[in-house]
């Protein structure tokens, strides 16, 4: 038995066996070549055998090693990195259970975890004795590489698994995950790593993202090719007739979503923001108060025994129906989940595949996923993504590189651990994807920056958080290396507060933006239950259940709303087209069929958009000139170019000009009518000096300030919401003001504005918007109401400002709009303003 | 009482209280220029704490401070608490920036009412030459605190109080979807908070509320907005 373990796979055969499975030839594939030394990638859908494959790869790889030195290395062999702390558990038990039984695949090996839940107590307990194998997230991973003893707890790793490498790939956590692995080989140069990821367009830079581009050559991909079976459909809205004009749809759905419920044992409700799973699971449970036990919310701000009750009821199928944000969408498969329904668009065809992929996972079950449109025109976005996905396309993930936050942080994290050569250091960061281009100075920024806090802090000798020591970079201080350890990879968030019940027993977090604006007896929703707020002190927002019927307020979260992909831009952009082609009824998918006369209706009040056109739409309403653009370049994109037209617009004449934008378009409003001929458009829209203007333009907005709290967080600025050290408590954007003052070269601000163009405007995808624009014809239509494609944008509110004008100016603008409406509805009422 | 704007005091405002640009406010009857919560070395703090935070915001403050006392040419400063914002931020530095203001306005004298971040630090070095640290000041018909009682309307009160520490800050939106948010100044019946001098300090959002007056105060301006705020807030309902 020993003899056939150490030869090779024979063992893991005899499990499966046992267990009356057969191995997949991937995971045969995946064994051998780690245990022959090999990285590599592995992708496939979800459920399909990814952990095992690479589990016992790690196993085979330290059995290898074993079987040829003399004697096994006792400690910590494989690492297991899982990018949200809420799978650590799953994780260890699906590791643990081929450890288990007279047939183990290894014996003597423990698994254990480390993450941000993991107690203080269980920490010291690890470091006394690590298991075998540990489940970490990037963060916690950081942590343990700048203990002082990082080099001995890391002395005997052979492997190390990246779970859901996709999700991490195209972040921060991704870059961070990245510097880790450097150091990880640095320290055991041959170290075997693999990445499972779901299906990607970009497999090649997900593999040099986890090996290193160097490397990526030797590394190998490989590809389980099961056929995974899914049912994509949508639920479409009858009578179209009764359709409001706007689109809205709210839960007008609600009775279908019910009976699709009704008729599955187990249904996942998929939302895309943690408000609507809130309204969402208010609404199914006020329809439904027989499912009462059977019904679970779960997303990211309700408290973590909470959502493990409703992870507990998924598995054992206890539960009818849970409702969810992306807080579900990765992890262990729930066996019992037979149906997904996605309210509102996916968005995204991986977005769509990978939900989908959550159920069906009963032996011999088809994956089945119901999209449940929230708005007319996400029929189309649905119509999209199911062709799409039937077509078998879908989008890449491009990783970050240049992250100089995320190598500050790194420098001192190094630096914790024993110190470092600079020389070292460099070559080992720039074996990464993310850093492969480090220059000179970037390089000499960071060191400075976290020797000295940068150029501005050059009069401050005795700031320091590392200092060099014949040749070696060391950390400065005890209490410097404590703070940064607590401080890493924190992910930012708005300041939080803890919901708790008065009598008791936690439910989650809201933002304090929201708290703050309730007043004592308010009436709100949250963790699926209507409360009472009774007293907020700060730091706690103590609550009741509220009583009697009335109007709840929906706590809002920011951040976490995905932008349709270009692909399914494009899909959605054709599909509109060939609505507007005689006798489309019976040539376009059924969804968009039942959106026709809505199209129609665009198409009297204005036109329909198509590849050749760009659609410019004119409107004067009451509270000044509106211009909206349809451009169909994907949401972030058209805040990209909302804040450049609007720039272009003010660099000229001294203006405060209003913008929002959707998937579809963007909307520019000032209290003067816009440009009005196709001439002046063209030049608003120009390619040249694009990059020149983007930057400018973030100095007439708040978004390279908002932008600014991540990095700030990352390269330690501000501290990880910890409200101990409340002398040091800043926001990060009065630092970011003060530095613009005082540092203006600080390359932290520089990247601030970079990530906003890169990131937040996606600039690869703004500049080719641009180039589409300049061979298209630009049609500038003066309507006389909101049409249904200007409503959805002008009901998505202000969502930032561009001014080139003084505050006292706007003031006296503001002044006089105010006056002026004043008047209005004063007067109606019979109340004469007097001054 | 009576308070007023001006963009610089001359000896004719007739007012009791002048709020002038740059968030200071002036009283012509003893010639007292009034600033609250400077918070100097809140940058050296947190640059002890391994945060690298430059200081030039704290110079700038001072150099405002002096020409706001040359141009007034106020017979008294009195700052209304919160002129240091932790122990671990004083240092040589910090007190010498201070020493050498104080060494360069002789005809001023200097007052403080200690704020709760003062207390902290414990007793201030000679050298500063504050000529007095007070608790609290009673010169009728004004009452100086640096923490007015949150009791906004607190019974009694006969005294009008003025005080710092709230940090007031203010935000009006208009109903194309302008909107400006700054510091400001805020006053009830018989009570004035003043805006935290310091540039390197956070803000606590005042809404507008029948009886409140509010003056936006900006390093350039001041400008009363108690009837544009209380239009924006009621536009947005």
């Amino acid at each position: 038995m020993r003899t056939a373990r150490a030869s090779g796979t024979t063992g893991f055969h005899d499990w499966f066996t046992t267990r009356g499975w057969a191995a997949f030839p991937f995971q045969e594939e995946v064994w051998q070549a780690c245990a022959a030394g090999t990285s590599g990638l592995l992708h496939a859908p979800t459920g399909t055998g990814k952990t095992l494959a690479a589990w016992f790869g790690a196993i085979a790889r330290t059995q290898a090693i074993d079987a040829a030195g003399s004697t096994p290395q006792a400690g910590l062999r494989a690492v297991w990195v899982t990018p949200l702390r809420a799978l650590a558990a799953d994780t260890v038990r699906a590791l643990e259970e081929p450890l288990r039984g007279p047939h183990a695949v290894a014996k003597g090996w423990t698994v254990g975890t480390r993450t941000g839940d993991t107690s203080a107590a269980d920490r010291r307990r690890l470091r006394e004795n690590w298991p075998t194998a540990l489940v970490t997230t990037p963060e916690s991973l950081s942590i343990l590489l700048s203990l002082d003893d990082a080099h001995e707890i890391f002395a005997g790793l052979e492997a190390v698994v990246v779970d859901e490498w996709h999700e991490l790939l195209s972040t921060k956590r991704g870059v961070q995950t990245e510097l880790a692995l450097a150091r990880l080989r640095g320290l055991r140069p041959g170290l075997v790593s693999w990445g499972l990821s779901a299906t990607l367009s970009n497999l090649d830079d997900a593999v040099a993202a986890l090996v290193g581009p160097a490397r990526a050559g030797e590394a190998r991909v490989v590809s389980a090719r099961i056929p995974r079976q899914l049912e994509i459909e949508t639920l479409i809205p009858e009578p179209m007739e009764r359709f409001p004009w706007a689109g809205h749809m709210g839960m007008r759905l609600l009775p279908q979503v019910i009976a699709a419920i009704e008729q599955a044992a187990t249904t996942l409700v998929f939302t895309n923001t943690r408000s609507q799973a809130e309204r969402w699971f208010e609404a199914i449970s006020t329809a439904r108060p027989d499912w009462k036990k059977q019904l679970a919310l779960h997303h990211g701000s309700v408290d973590r025994d909470l959502r493990t009750q409703a992870e507990e009821g998924l598995r054992r199928g206890r539960l009818k129906c849970v409702v969810a944000t992306s807080s579900l969408d990765l992890g262990v498969d729930f066996g019992p989940v037979e149906q997904v329904l996605q309210i509102g668009s996916p968005k995204g065809i991986g977005r769509l595949l990978q939900r989908a992929g959550r159920s069906g996972h009963a032996p011999g079950a088809v994956g089945r996923l119901v999209c449940v449109p929230t708005h007319a025109l996400e029929l189309i976005e649905c119509a999209a993504a199911r062709r799409s996905v039937e077509a078998g396309i879908v989008e890449a993930r491009r990783p970050l590189t240049a992250a100089l936050d995320c190598l500050a942080q790194h420098v001192v994290t190094v630096a914790c651990s024993g110190g470092f050569r600079e020389a070292e250091l460099r070559a080992e960061v720039m074996a990464t994807h993310a850093f492969a281009d480090l220059d000179d100075a970037s390089w000499r920024w960071a060191i400075d920056f976290a020797a000295r806090g940068g150029p501005a802090l050059a009069a401050y000798p005795d700031y320091a958080r590392i200092v060099e020591r014949f040749g070696r970079w060391y950390v400065a201080s005890k209490a410097i290396a404590r703070r940064h350890r607590m401080n890493i990879g924190t992910i930012a968030s708005d300041a939080t507060v803890e919901v708790k019940w008065l009598r008791g027993g936690r439910l989650g977090t809201v933002e304090e933006s929201f708290v703050s604006r309730l007043n004592a007896g308010d009436r709100f929703l949250f963790a699926g239950k209507p409360l009472a707020l009774f007293r907020f002190d700060g730091l706690t927002a103590w609550v009741k259940r509220a009583r009697g019927p009335a109007t709840l307020q929906v706590p809002r979260w920011n951040g976490g709303r995905m932008p349709l992909s270009t692909l399914l831009s494009a899909a959605v952009l054709e599909l509109v087209q060939r609505a507007a082609e005689p006798g489309a009824g019976r040539r376009v998918p059924r969804e968009v069929n039942a959106v026709l006369p809505l199209l129609a209706t665009q198409a009297r009040w204005s036109r329909l958009p198509d590849a050749d056109t760009l659609l410019v739409e004119r409107w004067q309403g009451r509270d000044g000139h509106h211009t909206f653009v349809f451009p169909f370049a994907g949401r972030l994109v058209h805040e990209g170019l909302a804040a450049l037209v609007a720039w272009r617009i003010a660099s000229r004449r001294p203006s405060t000009l209003m913008l929002a934008a959707n998937d579809w378009g963007f909307e520019v409003a000032g209290r003067d009518p816009l440009a009005a001929d196709e001439r002046a458009w063209r030049q608003l829209f120009s390619p040249v000096n694009l990059l020149d203007d983007l930057l400018a333009c973030l100095n007439g907005t708040e978004m390279a300030r908002r932008h600014f709290r991540e990095i700030a967080r990352v390269a330690g600025l501000v501290s990880g919401g910890r409200r101990s050290d409340r002398q040091t408590q800043a926001s990060a954007g009065l630092i970011f003001d003060v530095l613009a003052e005082h540092d203006a070269e600080n390359m932290l601000l520089t990247q601030a504005r970079r990530e906003v163009v890169e990131q937040q405007f996606e600039f690869r995808r703004l500049h080719e918007a641009l180039e589409r624009i300049a061979t298209q014809e630009i049609r500038i239509v003066e309507t006389s109401r909101l049409t249904p494609l200007a409503f959805p944008i002008w009901a998505e509110f202000i969502q930032s400002r561009l001014t080139t004008q003084g505050w006292l100016e706007r003031i006296t603008d503001m002044a006089r709009e105010l006056e002026a409406a004043a008047v209005g509805p004063l007067l109606r009422n019979g109340l004469p303003v007097t001054e | 009482m009576q308070i007023t704007t001006a963009d610089r005091v001359s000896p004719e405002t007739p007012a009791d209280i002048v709020l002038l640009p740059g968030r200071a406010a002036f009283l012509p009857a003893t010639h007292t220029l009034l600033v609250a919560d400077l918070h100097l070395g809140k940058a050296a703090t947190f640059r002890k704490a391994g945060i690298p935070v430059p200081e030039g915001s704290a110079q700038r403050d001072l150099v405002r401070l002096e020409r706001l006392i040359v141009e007034t040419a106020a017979r008294r400063l009195l700052i209304l608490g919160d002129l240091f914002h932790a122990a671990g931020g004083c240092t040589p530095d910090v007190f010498a920036e201070f020493a050498a203001l104080r060494q360069r306005i002789t005809s001023t004298a200097v007052l403080l009412v200690i704020g709760n971040h003062d207390r902290r630090i414990g007793k201030l070095p000679a050298a500063l030459g504050i000529d007095s640290c007070l608790r609290t000041l009673d010169e009728p018909p004004f009452h100086f605190v640096h923490e007015p009682s949150t009791q906004l309307d607190e019974p009694g009160r006969t005294a009008f109080t003025i005080g710092g520490h709230l940090h007031p800050t203010v935000s009006i939106r208009s109903p194309s979807g302008d909107r400006v948010s700054d510091r400001c100044f805020v006053a009830e019946d018989s009570l004035l908070v003043l805006p935290a001098f310091g540039s390197f300090t956070g803000g606590h959002r005042i809404s507008p509320a029948p009886g409140l007056r509010l003056w936006i105060a900006s390093d350039d301006g001041v400008v009363d907005v108690t009837r544009l705020a209380e239009l924006a807030a009621r536009s947005r309902r």
